[in-house]
């Protein structure tokens, strides 16, 4: 080994895929061997925008010159442009491109469904729009991503029907707004929806299409749904993303947001759809089927049985469950620990579930197998000692403990937590933040007062009992009105290793402690949302 | 069972079979060569390197295989190296250009974070003291290249 720092060329290519844009622009003037050798990954990704100033920002952006950017198409991996560029930006061709977005602006989509105008002759200068987009995707087949977002040049047939017959081997398409409108688009958008392996659609606006119920998705893997309550013209109805569901034979995982349920006067139809995908399932139409993530699948009527049915009628070995705003109770829980959900390893219950603190806590000492968790609180007073943590395979828990507001004897009740906490010793990931601050009438637990009143992280509260937890890569407690301070930070430093990332408030902390933790390569955040 | 590998100046390394199969070249060609005792010949790796790149696979032999993740980011994740990877590492290129011909994507990964490190948050004038670099430029080239390259955003 010579011990002297060299960076020969050849490797020089493999460290550029781990360094942000301002390394790369230093290395650029290192000197003239460097500057060729990281020139190309600078513009792997190019971002092409409208005009100068950010309007959301303000930040000034220099434009890229469009020579500059012909000279270097075979090093752009990925390109993003947004709507109203110059059309030179689209007439060009990527020979090594894998992810393609285009990016339009909400709003203008908006104005125009009001104004009904998206389904009348398009404005000339959105005309042009569309041939360039079209352009862009024959010129670009080796495209694996596909990113397309609120463009108010609605994309046509014939840019599709391009992706569908010539792309090579496209993966991810990833559609939010408008995809097409005129019947003909439609059939062609569908129909390019077959080659790719990941769908996810959020507020789709797409014309009927009559071959939908006709068409098979055989690659489709991954599904993310949002759902769109389907009143306005051209909103996909609620019962073709069923169809779409249906004709999905691989599906491993599925997301299903069905945010537009919640009024109550499409609850009906709501209660249809439900029963619809609880018979697909009950006859095992998804039999790869593993993995279920659930946002506001409620319904208005009480006890949410539904969710109590589908995981009884489950016929596959699920992995992964969460659910947001989905109806989460005593009968769910109980079927989660029958031997049947043995193979259950990733649970995360988001605010609005209605899970209560025994609820969580009956997870953490009956089921062995979960090695991801996360929960909205549990109350510290009821973790029993005598009730120890069967999870021994717990790699990541996210909850915040809190005491109910009129508990005496707070420092006794918080070592129990620790003491459970410290036989986690799998735990690479532990975050005691507090994310549901906006409680539903779905979450009665949850009073705003005990939301300060949470676990105390100090050392002389007992923070010294984590030492166990040597694996420990990432800890948070954003929110959580701690008052912390260097002796934690150093004691944190000290007996967490393999720490990367700290999130939360420290009080009182010196700027060259703060240092000596970048120094350790120690990212330290005052916030960022849980799992 | 174990398997000889010979390095380029012709030194045998006697290694545990599963050891050996951390590198996916090595796995491969006892694939294709089958039950065969001959050693397996690596003309471009010398026997200090591939020390190192044995130490690296007997403290891994239990690791997961890991799965190609093409959409993952690696830029946001090169604060995540185990310290005993850290202390392995005495940045040397040998050992990733090694790595990168055995075909030993975690220790490829490992070596480049290292060295991907010492590079962030350091001006040209550091990163030159760091890898003992002549600047070849004239002030003159050095303010075009900032301004030709002004427009890059983050990656």
């Amino acid at each position: 080994m010579t011990g002297i720092l060299e960076l020969p060329e050849e490797i020089r290519p493999f460290i550029g895929k781990f360094l942000d844009t301002n390394a790369i622009q230093a290395c650029l003037l290192v000197s003239r061997s460097f500057h060729q050798s990281f020139e190309p990954i600078l513009w792997q990704k190019v971002v092409i925008r409208n005009s100068k100033v950010d309007p959301v920002i303000g930040i000034k952006r220099v434009p890229i010159d469009v020579d500059a950017l012909k000279t270097r198409t075979r090093d752009v991996h990925n390109y993003v442009i947004h709507d109203r560029v110059d059309s030179q930006f689209y007439e060009l061709s990527f020979p090594h491109l894998k992810r393609l977005q285009l990016i339009g602006n909400s709003s203008a989509v908006s104005s125009r469904t009001l104004k009904n105008e998206d389904n009348g002759p398009l404005p000339f200068s959105y005309q042009t729009q569309v041939a360039d987009q079209n352009r862009l995707v024959r010129l670009n087949p080796t495209t694996r991503t596909l990113v397309v977002t609120d463009l108010p040049a609605t994309p046509n047939t014939k840019f599709w029907e391009t992706i569908h017959s010539t792309w090579f081997s496209p993966q991810i398409l990833h559609a939010t707004g408008p995809v097409a409108s005129t019947q003909e688009a439609a059939n062609a958008f569908w129909k390019a929806c077959t080659r790719f392996t990941e769908l996810t659609l959020l507020r789709l606006t797409v014309e009927y299409s009559p071959i939908l119920s006709t068409l098979t998705f055989p690659r489709i893997r991954y599904l993310n749904l949002e759902t769109t309550p389907g009143v306005q013209s051209r909103w996909l109805r609620p019962q073709d993303h069923l169809v779409l569901m249906k004709a999905c034979p691989q599906l491993k995982h599925l997301t299903w947001n069905a945010s537009s349920f919640s009024s109550t006067s499409l609850s009906l139809s709501a209660s249809a759809l439900l029963l619809e995908f609880r018979q697909a399932i009950e006859q095992n139409h998804w039999p790869y089927l593993d993995s279920l993530d659930f946002c506001k699948l409620y319904i208005s009527k009480p006890g949410g049985k539904e969710l109590t049915l589908l995981l009884q009628d489950f016929p596959n070995r699920l992995t992964a469950l969460r659910l947001e705003s989905c109806q989460f109770n005593i009968r769910s829980l109980r079927l989660l620990k029958d031997p049947k959900f043995d193979s259950l390893r990733i649970l995360k219950l988001f605010s609005g579930c209605g899970v209560t603190s025994k609820m969580a806590l009956d997870i953490l000492t009956s089921c062995p197998r979960i090695e991801v968790f996360r929960s909205t609180h549990i109350y510290v007073g009821d973790v029993d000692p005598s009730q120890p943590w069967v999870c021994k395979r717990l790699r990541s828990l996210t909850v915040c403990f809190i005491h109910r507001e009129s508990t005496p004897s707070r420092a006794e009740l918080d070592l129990n937590v620790y003491a459970q906490l410290a036989k986690m010793t799998d735990l690479t990931r532990l975050d005691l933040g507090q994310y549901s601050m906006g409680y539903t009438t779905s979450d009665p637990e949850f009073h705003l007062m005990d939301a300060i009143n949470t676990l105390d992280l100090r050392l002389k509260a007992g923070l010294g009992h984590l030492s166990t937890l040597s694996k420990l890569r990432f800890f948070g407690f954003a929110f959580s009105f701690q008052v912390t301070g260097e002796a934690e930070l150093l004691w944190m430093m000290e007996h967490w290793k393999e720490l990367r990332t700290l999130v939360g408030q420290l009080g009182g902390i010196v700027w060259s402690a703060l240092r000596a933790m970048e120094a350790r390569g120690v990212e330290y955040r005052l916030s960022g949302r849980g799992i | 069972m174990t398997v000889i590998l010979v390095s380029s100046d012709n030194q045998d390394f006697k290694v545990d079979k599963e050891v050996a199969e951390r590198s996916i070249l090595i796995k491969n060609m006892l694939e294709d060569v089958g039950e065969s005792d001959s050693p397996i010949p690596l003309p471009n790796v010398t026997a200090a390197v591939l020390t190192k790149v044995i130490e690296y696979c007997e403290h891994h032999r239990n690791d997961p295989v890991q799965v190609p993740e093409e959409t993952d980011d690696p830029r946001k994740r090169s604060n995540d190296i185990e310290e005993w990877d850290m202390k392995f590492m005495q940045v040397d290129h040998e050992i990733i250009l090694a790595a990168n011909y055995l075909d030993i994507k975690p220790l490829l990964d490992v070596g480049c974070k290292t060295v991907a490190n010492i590079i962030k948050g350091k001006t040209p004038e550091e990163i030159r003291k760091a890898f003992n670099i002549v600047n070849d430029f004239t002030p003159e080239e050095e303010a075009q290249i900032k301004k030709e390259n002004e427009w890059a955003e983050d990656r």
